[in-house]
């Protein structure tokens, strides 16, 4: 049979507009909700995680199979893995999309800051009638803080995160300078803007404080400078900020920061890794510093905690850590399922699996005398700080505009602006976003 | 034979066969016509048309993405907020400063590069390959890669400033350096695919005409001036337009390289919208945003119609 032309090029035609509708289709059929209860009477929960291929991603792979097994025929799990691409968007915007198309999954992870704004547009669910109360003093007190809204109980997390000072040991000794151990001796402000002073030589600055990141780092690592001076940036209204974000303590965090960077004992745009390669004294960052560290085995570091504002003043310390919470997809007859769920990723197995795939610290006291590490130095810090001083970051559905502006504020302070100016710009620009 | 040939000799009669032939002739070439361009008016209607009508709808609403169902009508509020957003009118002078220094420097350097490589001479197409490389590398990975060479501590620029006896630049970290070093990447990074489309119009240009000019006495400027930019004339006016609807909707490099600082000096208008309406997750706000910065883009595009074409015969 012979075709003409026009017939071959209609048909051509037609294939291709075929091929690009199902391209632009696909994507949520696998993602549907509809099937409750299977034949045989079991549940099929979706399960979406923000880690691909790290250790901790496929760790996952490993529990969420564990779990499968030993709840064979009466729920079973079905993994999703989503990549972060910079800074959350790509999970972010799957999260998104789905929340617009009505295609959650039933559990997903959630990051602690932004547990406060699902919980209001109510994309996640309680599951305070669930979850055992005796069981949940063994968390960490901010993890139970970081996963409750007004009043009621979200989700749980495995792990949990601080930002201490690491120290040369070898740097200290030649400067005489020995540093403390305990929260009780942690330094003032003042004492370590002096030792910052006394280790600054040459090219080596006295303290990394990674300014170059800004974003939420500047949020998470700083905002205890507030908070040790009684302060808050955001009403518990969740909306009022001017009085609070730009008041007298806020200034006096940010200013200190400012003295560290006019001073130059601290570096505004400071190299990679300039504590482990020795042209910084000290490096305050986070609990996944260790890691790092264990590729530079001829350095001696030790960890000292968060400085506190004055000698016997409040000591408050940075935390927080995604976790895991239910969603509004999750029918009725499949919610108890799901915390079950959520109960075997936070149990003190997985704290202690969690902590050896990613180095973050435990979520769980149980799981903190589990592992040795945080039972003696350097890592007791840690464990003292997120038992005692650990202070969580504003629950309210405006953070991210409230936590990007007051970071903008520290930035813009560190690139020469008047703190107070800067704050000030950072309350006009919330009053622009938030109603 | 055609039929309107057919048509004219045919007795009365028969004329009624042909027309209803010719009507169906007629059906059945739209008919084709109509399945060529169909996907790409499909395609046009799902991703821009139908996402412009739902946004410019969104504009006039108090939307949290969060909250798909609390959509409420707030009327003009979210137009009234931008035009004294202070940020998003020093987003706008952002942009327009980025504009009107990309666009000539890009086009200048495409124009030189192409010039440069229109020789005949062995390896040439090396050249033309290299210059092209970068347009083809992600802007993401360009952003990452120049942000380590304009490092202000041991970046490959200071490191190259301090050999010739300049002190290390603070480059991204000035609020008056940050935004001329993305315009510099970014010409940088374009002016390779517009040098691709310069050589194609010089090498269309008839040598006829330059030897002639040769004849006459013409110097290689007086060349330059009198056969080849004119003779670019087109491809100048429609490049030209590319690159300034490409330069206002800067996103990547900043939101990369500098977050919008140091000082806001950075924040493109793109970058305010992907922020207010993902970040915040205030989408009506945003969209509002998207409606302005689409009616600018309108009067540029305007304007740039009105003063180019109107030279034209």
């Amino acid at each position: 049979m012979k075709f003409s032309k026009k017939t071959i090029a209609a048909v051509s035609m037609a294939t291709l507009l075929m091929f690009s509708m199902v391209g632009c289709g696909g994507g949520s059929q696998d993602q549907s909700n509809k099937s409750a209860k299977s034949a045989d009477g079991s549940v099929t929960l979706n399960f979406w995680v923000h880690e691909t291929d790290s250790p901790e991603g496929q760790l996952y792979k490993q529990r969420i199979e564990e779990f499968n097994k030993a709840h064979e025929g009466k729920i079973k799990v079905d993994l999703t893995q989503i990549a972060r691409t910079g800074d959350a968007s790509g999970y972010d915007d799957k999260v998104n999309a789905a929340i617009t198309t009505n295609s959650l999954p039933d559990v997903f992870t959630v990051d602690g800051p932004n547990v406060a704004a699902q919980a209001d547009a109510g994309v996640i669910q309680p599951i305070d009638q669930f979850v055992d109360k005796e069981d949940l003093k063994d968390f960490n007190k901010d993890i139970i803080n970081q996963g409750t809204y007004k009043g009621k109980l979200y989700g749980l997390a495995a792990m949990d995160s601080s930002v201490v000072i690491y120290y040369n040991k070898d740097m200290f000794a030649k400067a005489g300078i020995t540093a403390p151990t305990k929260i009780a001796d942690a330094w003032t402000w003042d004492e370590l803007y002096e030792n910052a002073k006394k280790l600054t030589k040459d090219d080596v600055y006295g303290i990394d404080m990674n300014l170059k990141w800004g974003g939420e780092w500047n949020t998470f690592a700083f905002l205890p400078l507030v908070q040790s001076l009684d302060g808050q940036i955001v009403a518990d209204d969740g909306k009022t900020v001017d009085g609070l974000i730009n008041s007298d303590k806020s200034v006096q965090a940010l200013t200190y920061i400012k003295k560290l960077v006019d001073n130059k004992v601290v570096n505004p745009t400071p190299i990679d890794n300039s504590f482990e390669n020795g042209k910084a004294a000290m490096a305050m960052t986070g609990t996944w510093e260790p890691g790092n560290l264990a590729k530079y085995p001829d350095l001696k570091w030790g960890i000292m905690p968060y400085p506190v504002a004055k000698k016997g003043g409040k000591a408050v310390s940075p935390c927080g850590a995604w976790g895991y919470y239910m969603t509004k997809a999750c029918t009725t007859e499949k919610q108890e399922a799901a915390v079950e769920l959520i109960k075997f990723l936070t149990n003190t197995d997985a704290c202690v699996a969690i902590y050896k795939a990613n180095g973050m610290p435990p979520a769980r006291a149980t799981a903190f005398n589990k592992i040795d590490e945080f039972k003696k130095e350097p890592l007791n810090v840690i464990t003292e700080q997120l038992q005692n001083t650990a202070t969580v970051r504003p629950l309210t559905p405006n953070y991210p505009v409230i936590s990007d502006q007051f970071s903008k504020a520290i930035t813009n302070t560190i690139n020469g602006m008047d703190p107070k100016q800067a704050l000030d710009e950072a309350v006009k620009q919330i009053s622009v976003q938030v109603k | 034979m055609s039929l309107q040939i057919i048509f004219t000799i045919a007795p009365l009669k028969e004329r009624w066969i042909i027309i209803k032939i010719m009507k169906k002739n007629r059906i059945k070439a739209n008919a084709v016509s109509i399945s060529f361009v169909l996907p790409a008016i499909i395609l046009l209607f799902t991703f821009m048309i139908i996402p412009f009508a739902l946004s410019f709808y969104y504009s006039f609403m108090d939307y949290n993405i969060l909250k798909p169902n609390a959509m409420s009508f707030v009327g003009l509020d979210n137009f009234k907020k931008v035009f004294t957003d202070t940020i998003f009118i020093k987003s706008i002078y952002n942009t327009f400063r980025f504009t009107i220094l990309v666009v000539p420097l890009q086009l200048g350097a495409a124009l030189g590069l192409a010039l440069l490589v229109n020789k005949k001479l062995k390896g040439i197409k090396l050249f033309r390959l290299a210059f092209f490389a970068p347009t083809v590398l992600s802007l993401v990975v360009i952003s990452i890669l120049w942000t380590i060479i304009y490092n202000p501590n041991n970046g490959l620029l200071n490191s190259i400033l301090n050999s010739i006896g300049i002190a290390s630049q603070p480059f991204l970290s000035d609020p008056t350096q940050a935004m001329y070093c993305i315009v510099f990447l970014s010409a940088w990074q374009g002016a390779g695919f517009q040098m691709m489309i310069f050589l194609a119009g010089l090498q269309d240009i008839p040598t006829y005409l330059y030897e002639a000019a040769e004849v006459d006495g013409a110097s290689k400027v007086q060349q330059f001036f009198n056969i080849t930019l004119p003779g670019l004339k087109n491809i100048s006016v429609l490049l030209f337009l590319t690159i300034t609807i490409g330069a206002v909707q800067l996103l990547v490099q900043p939101m990369m390289m500098t977050q919008g600082g140091p000082l806001n000096s950075t924040v493109t208008i793109v970058y305010e919208i992907y922020q207010t309406g993902y970040k915040y997750r205030n989408m009506g706000y945003g969209s509002a945003m998207t409606v302005v910065f689409t009616a600018i883009i309108l009067v540029i595009v305007l304007i740039q119609n009105k003063l180019m074409v109107s030279k034209e015969d």
